[in-house]
């Protein structure tokens, strides 16, 4: 299996780099999952997020995800994971999660695995700016050692996995 | 007479506007643990930002280096940058 694809960016996510990296002859499956900016929370309305990432360790944790995720799966598998920076209007793509595998059982296992852990895992933060013009940082999950960087291994997917 | 070190701090998500360009630097202990400079920290924005920084931001978030989160025994040595991650919410 080639290189997985495995990016923050600044820039709009390209989706043909996406299918690309998925494309394999051996892979009957590819499942790429998007999340895109939402235009209400809570019963306000959204117009765009703004989106900040510490980049090295968020691109570490994905290795370290991409590990994991090929541990609990057993099969080979392509992957990709990315997440868009800056300010992303209402509509925009921040989020991709794509894996290839033989069969579809996997893919969907994988994919469900990474997008979950990302949320939880990942060193990324979002501050939502309303249509009445106010903006707020979002409370999130907090990061702890190991299982953000450091190469957790099994004992993280038995502790974090998501069934 | 202990020896200090000044160890830089960058700031992410909510706290990142209580630095000088998103980066807070404090005097530590020579070998200080990242427990003590996240209270440096917490010290240093309190006296900064009276009445407008809560502590419990610093409290919820995580130190990391470029590549983990930190242990809160860990000791630091001299010219690291760190990271404070407060929780996160990507996606």
């Amino acid at each position: 299996m080639g290189m997985d694809l495995l990016r923050v960016l600044t820039e709009a996510i390209d989706m043909s780099l996406v299918y690309e990296a998925l494309s394999d002859p051996e892979c009957g499956a590819q499942l790429v999952f998007t999340g895109t900016v939402r235009n209400e929370n809570e019963g306000r309305g959204v117009r765009a997020v703004h989106y900040e990432a510490f980049a090295p360790l968020a691109e570490t944790v994905f290795g370290d995800l991409a590990r994991e995720v090929r541990e609990k799966v057993g099969t080979p598998l392509r992957l990709v994971m990315m997440h868009r920076v800056g300010t992303l209007k209402v509509g925009v793509i921040s989020t991709v999660i794509g894996v290839a595998s033989a069969h579809r059982a996997e893919s969907y296992a994988a994919s469900r695995y990474l997008i979950e852990q990302l949320k939880i895992r990942v060193p990324v933060w979002k501050e939502e700016h309303y249509i009445d013009g106010e903006k707020t940082w979002l409370d999130g999950t907090e990061l702890s050692a190991p299982y953000c960087g450091g190469h957790p291994g099994r004992g993280a997917i038995e502790a974090n996995g998501a069934e | 007479m202990v020896s200090l070190m000044v160890v830089e701090v960058r700031l992410f998500g909510a706290l990142r506007r209580f630095g000088d360009a998103g980066i807070v630097r404090v005097d530590v202990p020579e070998n200080g643990s990242v427990r003590e400079i996240r209270d440096l920290v917490k010290q240093e924005l309190s006296r900064a930002f009276p009445g407008e920084f809560k502590g419990e931001l610093v409290d919820k978030a995580a130190l990391a280096s470029e590549d983990r989160v930190m242990r809160s025994e860990e000791k630091i040595g001299a010219g690291r940058m760190l990271a404070l991650l407060p929780p996160v919410c990507g996606g």
